[in-house]
């Protein structure tokens, strides 16, 4: 980056370490992001981390909230012409990003924010009013964990899954089967019902919503 | 080192591809070293490079180790699935897999994956004549949600504003209930 573009001023330099810290963190774990290679990937002065945001902590929860916040952007504009409800796997630097913290145990100190599984839990405590909060929290969790599993390791199982010679279209199958039991695990259904291919109808509480 | 068989070449060889799972359950493939690798196999560091071209190969290897051992020792020669406890608990498997997955040491041309093989002739023995579609998209839903529970559950927990103490047994129950689902639509039991 030439001088002429280096990023000034406290709007620029703040926008500049923000991005670099969302594009960092789909690639390695927070503790090993120095502010060093924040600086230097967002082309400011490595005086001015602690000038902006008293340290690289507040740049890296910052860095989380932007990656989680444009997914759920993403995600609002995609609900009215949705193809797949993977969604995630169109964002695999969010889904990275959510791995790596995870695995370094630094979930905690990087405070992820997941603005869509709040609207996710609305939409579905709509849906179940009779239901009991913590155990529709509890369903939308694991439905999540294998949304985020789904996306982390699409190249491990996508291509076993094609592979199979005999039935025609197994792949395109076999995804229509994993959206049977995301929906059973959103909804606390029975996700082998939904693994044999039935969709187990849901019976929406007598609240409209 | 010497294994039972006194062959030093092929222990050494191995000692060093068992650090690499060791310590790729940790950290990303690329975050470890030939030094780091010498020192936790307890081989001299020239043997690295004897055994291994590149790191790429030496990762190839790993992965064909990792997948091996699941099978011949876990999943006793394929005749048990791999259990629920040591999936949630054993960083060997799901991070090792999630380490792996995140520098893209699956995207390559070799589809071996002995796991997900050595499963599905399982489900395939317990549910002769059944729906292929069904067993595929069971064994990789099982394969899915044991290696991405443990890396992703505290996230989820924490985002959906759940307490890991107050409402762990919760989540951990429901995780059973799931698996227990999935595997008796094939029938197969759950081995905890």
């Amino acid at each position: 980056m030439t001088d002429a573009h280096r990023p000034r001023g406290a709007v620029e330099v703040r926008e500049a370490l923000v991005a670099a810290a969302a594009r960092l963190l789909g690639d390695s774990a927070p503790g090993q992001i120095s502010g060093r290679r924040l600086a230097e990937e967002a082309g400011v002065n490595y005086g001015l981390i602690h000038h902006y945001f008293g340290g690289k902590e507040a740049v890296l929860r910052e860095g989380f909230s932007r990656l989680s916040e444009s997914y759920a952007a993403e995600e609002a504009l995609d609900t009215a012409v949705r193809v797949s409800p993977f969604s995630l796997l169109r964002r695999p630097d969010f889904v990275r990003a959510i791995a790596y913290a995870s695995l370094s145990g630094e979930i905690d100190r990087t405070h992820v924010v997941h603005p869509t599984l709040d609207t996710t839990v609305d939409w579905i405590l709509g849906a179940r009013a009779d239901d009991d909060e913590t155990k529709v929290r509890v369903d939308v969790g694991m439905a999540t964990v294998f949304h985020l599993a789904r996306c982390l390791f699409a190249s491990t199982v996508d291509p076993w899954v094609e592979r199979d010679g005999e039935v025609q279209d197994m792949a395109a199958q076999v995804e229509e089967r994993f959206v049977l039991i995301l929906r059973a695990l959103s909804l606390g259904l029975d996700p082998g019902t939904a693994a044999r291919g039935e969709r187990e109808p849901f019976r929406r509480s007598s609240v409209p919503g | 080192m010497v294994d039972a068989s006194g062959d030093r070449e092929i222990s050494s060889r191995d000692a060093l591809l068992d650090a690499a799972i060791r310590l790729i359950s940790d950290r990303p493939p690329s975050a470890v070293t030939g030094r780091e690798l010498a020192e936790e196999a307890g081989v001299n560091y020239g043997l690295v490079h004897y055994y291994f071209e590149s790191s790429g190969d030496l990762v190839k290897e790993a992965r064909l180790r990792h997948g091996s051992r699941l099978v011949e020792e876990t999943m006793v020669g394929g005749t048990r699935t791999i259990p629920v406890e040591q999936t949630i608990s054993d960083r060997e498997i799901f991070g090792f897999a999630a380490n792996m997955a995140l520098e893209g040491a699956y995207d390559d041309d070799d589809v071996t994956r002995p796991v997900f093989d050595a499963m599905l002739r399982m489900v395939v023995d317990a549910d002769p004549g059944g729906d292929p579609v069904h067993h595929r998209a069971t064994v990789a839903t099982i394969v899915l949600l044991q290696l991405g529970w443990p890396v992703f559950v505290e996230h989820n927990v924490q985002g959906l504003g759940l307490d890991s103490n107050a409402d762990g047994e919760l989540i951990r129950e429901k995780f059973f209930v799931v698996l227990q689902s999935l595997y008796r639509s094939v029938g197969l039991e759950v081995d905890w």
